[in-house]
Parts: C-alpha cells; sequence; structure tokens
C-alpha cells in the first residue's frame, strides 16, 4: 500500500494514533492495521456498545 | 460521564491505585495467542472517572520492523467506543524462562503507560466535538508524510544494537514520549512507569514474606552484613517472583531505604 491507501485504511479503521519507540514506518502502520483488524474482528461491535451503555447507565444509577 | 477529580489529585499514586487492577486482568506476561480483551466497563471506578468506554487489547504479534511493540488508539465514531490495541513482539513469547518474563513486563508496562495516557486524556475530554482526537490524527498523518523505510531500517539496525545490551526491555522513556496534552494530570508519566514495575508497596509486600525483625535488629545495631545478606533475600524474591530486572530493583531500593526506614520504625 502506498501512503495514500494507507491513510485511507486508518481512516476507515479509526487509528488514531500509533505509539513506538522508535521512528513510524510504513511496515509498523501496516503492521498495526493487521493487529487492529485482528482486535476488532474478536468483537461483536454493537453487542459490546450496548454493554457499554448499560454499565453506564447502571452506574449512574447507583 | 466524567466525574474526575480535580487535577490537584491525579498524582502517580492516584493513577497507580486507579490502574493497577486494569493492568493485572491484562497478565501481560502470560499472553496466549488470541488478543486478550478487558473492558474498561467491568470496572466501576473507570466508568466513574468517565473511561467506561474505553476497551483495551493485547495481543503478540511478528512485527515487521523487529521494534518491541507498539500501542495504536482506536475511536469507533458511530458507536462512541475507544480501543486501545498493545502489541507486544512475537519474539519476547520464545521461553517462559525469567529473562524472558522480565522483558515481557517492562515492555508491556511501557506500553500500558501509553494507554494509561489515552484513557486520562479521554476521561478529561468528556463527550461532544472531540479535540484529542483530531489533533491526534493531524500527528499521525504528519508522521506518515515523513516515513521512509530506508531510513528506518537503519535507524532500526542501530537501535537493535543497542536493545541486545539493554535492561531493562523497555526503554526508561521520560514524560513527553507518553503525554497526549490532553490530559488531567500533572505528574510525571516516567515515574508512573518505574511505580507499576515497582512500587514502595511491592517492597513492603516483598519485606512481609522475610524477617523483617532482624531487619530491624541490624538497622538498630548498624550491622552493615545483617543489612546487606536482609536485602539481597528481598532483591532475590522481587526478581524471581515479580519478574523484575536485577538492575532496577537494586537502583529502586536504594531509593525507597529513607522511607522503608521510617516505614519499619512505626510498623
Amino acid at each position: 500500500m502506498d501512503k495514500t491507501e494507507l491513510q485511507a485504511k486508518l481512516d476507515e479503521l479509526g487509528i488514531v494514533s500509533i505509539s513506538a519507540a522508535g521512528e513510524l514506518s510504513s511496515g509498523l502502520v501496516n503492521d498495526a492495521i493487521a493487529s487492529t483488524e485482528k482486535l476488532l474482528g474478536t468483537l461483536d461491535l454493537d453487542s459490546l456498545a450496548e454493554e457499554i451503555n448499560s454499565a453506564e447507565k447502571a452506574c449512574s444509577l447507583l | 460521564m466524567s466525574n474526575a477529580p480535580s487535577s490537584s489529585n491525579r498524582n502517580v499514586k492516584w493513577a497507580v491505585e486507579t490502574f493497577r487492577p486494569l493492568l493485572k486482568s491484562l497478565r501481560l506476561q502470560y499472553l496466549p495467542e488470541l488478543p486478550v480483551v478487558v473492558k474498561a466497563k467491568d470496572f466501576r471506578n473507570l466508568i466513574i472517572k468517565g473511561m467506561g468506554r474505553c476497551v483495551i487489547g493485547v495481543q503478540r504479534q511478528e512485527i515487521t520492523d523487529g521494534q518491541d511493540g507498539y500501542c495504536t488508539f482506536i475511536h469507533d465514531k458511530k458507536r462512541d467506543i475507544f480501543f486501545i490495541s498493545i502489541v507486544i513482539n512475537e519474539r519476547f513469547f520464545a521461553d517462559d524462562s525469567l529473562k524472558a518474563r522480565t522483558e515481557r513486563k517492562a515492555l508491556g508496562i511501557h506500553e500500558f503507560v501509553h494507554c494509561v495516557a489515552i484513557m486520562m486524556s479521554v476521561s478529561s475530554l468528556g463527550s461532544g466535538p472531540n479535540p484529542l482526537i483530531e489533533r491526534l490524527k493531524e500527528i499521525l498523518r504528519e508522521q506518515l508524510s515523513v516515513t521512509t523505510s530506508a531510513d528506518f531500517t537503519q535507524l532500526l539496525n542501530a537501535l537493535g544494537a543497542i536493545q541486545g545490551n539493554m535492561t531493562p526491555a523497555a526503554p526508561l522513556c521520560n514524560d513527553k514520549h507518553f503525554r497526549t496534552e490532553f490530559e488531567d494530570f500533572p505528574d510525571d508519566y516516567a515515574e508512573l512507569y518505574l511505580s507499576f514495575l515497582f512500587s514502595f508497596n511491592l517492597l513492603l509486600e516483598e519485606i512481609d514474606k522475610h524477617d523483617k525483625n532482624s531487619f530491624k535488629e541490624s538497622i538498630k545495631n548498624e550491622d552493615t552484613d545483617g543489612i546487606t545478606v536482609f536485602l539481597n533475600e528481598v532483591i532475590d524474591g522481587l526478581v524471581t517472583d515479580k519478574a523484575l530486572d536485577r538492575n532496577l530493583v537494586i537502583q529502586r531500593l536504594c531509593g525507597f531505604l529513607p522511607q522503608l526506614i521510617l516505614y519499619l520504625n512505626h510498623n
């Protein structure tokens, strides 16, 4: 992927920042994209949002 | 929902107490193959502090450029969920030796401090238009625009050569390295990193496993040999049981000694 494609992929996934000890390379950005896809792929995002909303609501009712 | 205390209350002690339960649940030393996911909404204290919409994922992965690890911040705009993804290089999981666990712990905690900085920033901002997200995206775009693979390979070669001899595994970075500039946290992130690794309370826990009365006697009698024997036992315990780098333990222990003697005089 060239830089324009990388940027488009970062925007699509909602990646806001990547913190690493060294400089940010295109290889590391590709790794960050892959690990983000893997992480988000393990989750049901709609259910997760409902769980969070319920927990916040329950907490505010206490 | 944000009910955060004023900045004067947010120091290293506050951060360690607030985030330690989250850190423990990530089990950084023993990561399985699949990502470990921990939701801040399962910690009431974090919901109250306005961090309930954060989800932390930790995984091990081959990293193309050989870096030790990295931390990615992701915002799901549609659902308003903040994901913080910590990745540790697969090479640190080659075995479960004390050396490997020590390196994993130091590196994992380094990335965890990035996670804490992000969560505190999210907590400070609350809901509505989010300047943090826009500013961080801008920085990422700038970083991407100056990236060149050739320069980076050269840099990594130099870094790799240094890291081969470095202890602890994760370099000790300064406050600026971790700071997002949006958090309500006037204290020092480098100190927070060290406190997560080895706090005074952890030292007291270890001291309690040994004959602390003999240590008190040795101090009272200015018995240098007795003091050294006791402290070496404590150091060995911390290095082995808590997977801490020996040099780090010795350095921190020396700093804690006046506080420790005061504590023992009263307990």
